[in-house]
């Protein structure tokens, strides 16, 4: 590691702090900006993420840091990443989304898609605890507003 | 869409689950990544859902989707295309209509769903016509004239600016695809100050197609036309990093001069695709 490594310390909602190679830290934009900006002192507080979010977030930006690992590798590393349960899912699309990182917020889009496609409604409810607040009726004209989507 | 507007289609017993608590250009970025018919079949989940799909801004009909319902009958895909923009709350924001694979008997729904996306906000508009009907879409005046409009994507189109036109003036990205262009009954330009792409790609009377673009434009094709496109209204693009000039028959010996004249006024162009075209290039 060479002497100019510049590092950040990030803490996460819980109080938690975590000592990061800057370099790796701007792959969020939020951070980058900040760093450029120069708003960054000693610590930089991170009010929406919590440590358990970030150090699944800090997993994915070090593995995609690393020098020499082959496609092959990181394809199998994000399909392992994505297979979350919803919740996790769910905390990880917030992270992304504040930390305004791109690429993590459209791979976990992506999978809460897959996940949402070619189910039946019901099967999707499940997936994601979904409760049905609709009377028979009101799910009955919604069938024929869309009857198109339903066949 | 605004917050306020999606928040007058709830109700005040809907129900939050981890998706629908997502924030708004989240949920819709989810969405936009379904096909039409998954993303329909989602108003079905709860009440909040409901709102979700009824308000989503993204509208992809693409060639799949309108082949699969014109299987049933015209009528069918007339009236599922009526009913998902009458229940649609908010802007438009993109509109995408790919019939290009199916047989209309007339153009006059397409005329309908464009006037009413031209007035809903739309921004990025692609519409795909059919190449085997005997009479060809004529692009209606509301295209031409809607202020929202920056990216636009037109196939199989006859395409004549009405008289008078004041130019597409926030449009960023125009792609014309087997556009056919007409003279205007008076010499009118088309003025596009803020234009970065412009792709023509199999176009006929290219002649006609009287466009003034700024030094902004960045990207410019022209592939396999018919017509005599007039590149000298190019020469002022400053900023003009990609060229594609690509014909099907060689270029004739007197149109080079014209070709080198454009080439060497680009002063910032870093790609270049000619062809086919015996041409000395000195940079």
């Amino acid at each position: 590691m060479s002497s100019s490594t510049k590092f950040l310390t990030l803490k996460t909602c819980d109080d938690k702090k975590f000592v990061l190679d800057e370099a790796i830290a701007v792959r969020s934009q939020t951070i980058k900006n900040m760093v450029e900006d120069d708003c960054v002192s000693n610590v930089i507080p991170l009010p929406n993420v919590n440590s358990k979010t970030m150090t699944k977030v800090i997993e994915y930006w070090k593995k995609h840091s690393e020098e020499g690992v082959s496609k092959d590798v990181l394809m199998d590393f994000d399909k392992a990443f994505v297979k979350v349960h919803h919740s996790i899912l769910h905390a990880l699309i917030l992270a992304a989304n504040f930390l305004n990182d791109k690429e993590i917020l459209d791979m976990m889009c992506q999978e809460v898609a897959d996940r949402i496609k070619g189910k039946t409604p019901e099967e999707i409810r499940k997936e994601f605890d979904i409760k049905n607040d609709f009377t028979p009726e009101e799910e009955e004209e919604i069938r024929k507003e869309n009857a198109w989507a339903f066949e | 869409m605004t917050q306020g507007k999606r928040a007058a289609v709830e109700v005040e017993r809907e129900v939050e689950d981890i998706i629908t608590a997502l924030p708004v250009n989240v949920v819709d970025r989810i969405l936009k990544l379904l096909p039409v018919h998954d993303a329909a079949k989602t108003s079905i989940l709860s009440r909040k859902w409901r709102g979700i799909w009824a308000s989503h801004p993204y509208l992809v009909l693409n060639s799949l989707f309108c082949k699969r319902l014109i299987t049933k009958s015209e009528s069918f895909f007339r009236e599922t295309v009526d009913m998902i923009l009458l229940q649609h709350i908010g802007d438009i924001v993109e509109f995408d209509l790919d019939v290009s694979g199916v047989r209309l008997s007339s153009f006059i729904d397409i005329d309908r769903w464009m006037l009413f996306v031209t007035r809903n906000g739309v921004k990025k508009l692609t519409l795909k016509m059919s190449k085997t009907i005997n009479t060809t879409y004529k692009v209606p005046s509301y295209i031409f004239n809607c202020r929202t409009l920056e990216h636009l994507t037109l196939f199989n189109c006859i395409f004549k600016p009405p008289n008078p036109f004041l130019g597409f003036n926030n449009l960023i990205t125009l792609c014309l695809r087997r556009i056919t262009f007409v003279p205007a009954t008076e010499f009118c330009v088309i003025n596009a100050p803020i234009l970065i792409n412009l792709t023509l790609i199999r176009c006929k009377c290219t002649q006609y197609f009287n466009i003034v673009v700024s030094s902004r434009l960045k990207c410019l094709s022209n592939c396999g036309g018919h017509g005599n496109l007039d590149l000298n209204r190019f020469a002022n693009c400053k900023e003009l990093t990609n060229l594609v000039l690509l014909d099907d028959s060689p270029i004739h010996s007197d149109e080079i001069s014209t070709y080198e004249k454009l080439i060497f006024s680009l002063s910032a162009l870093e790609k270049l695709t000619l062809g086919p075209i015996a041409l000395e290039v000195r940079i």
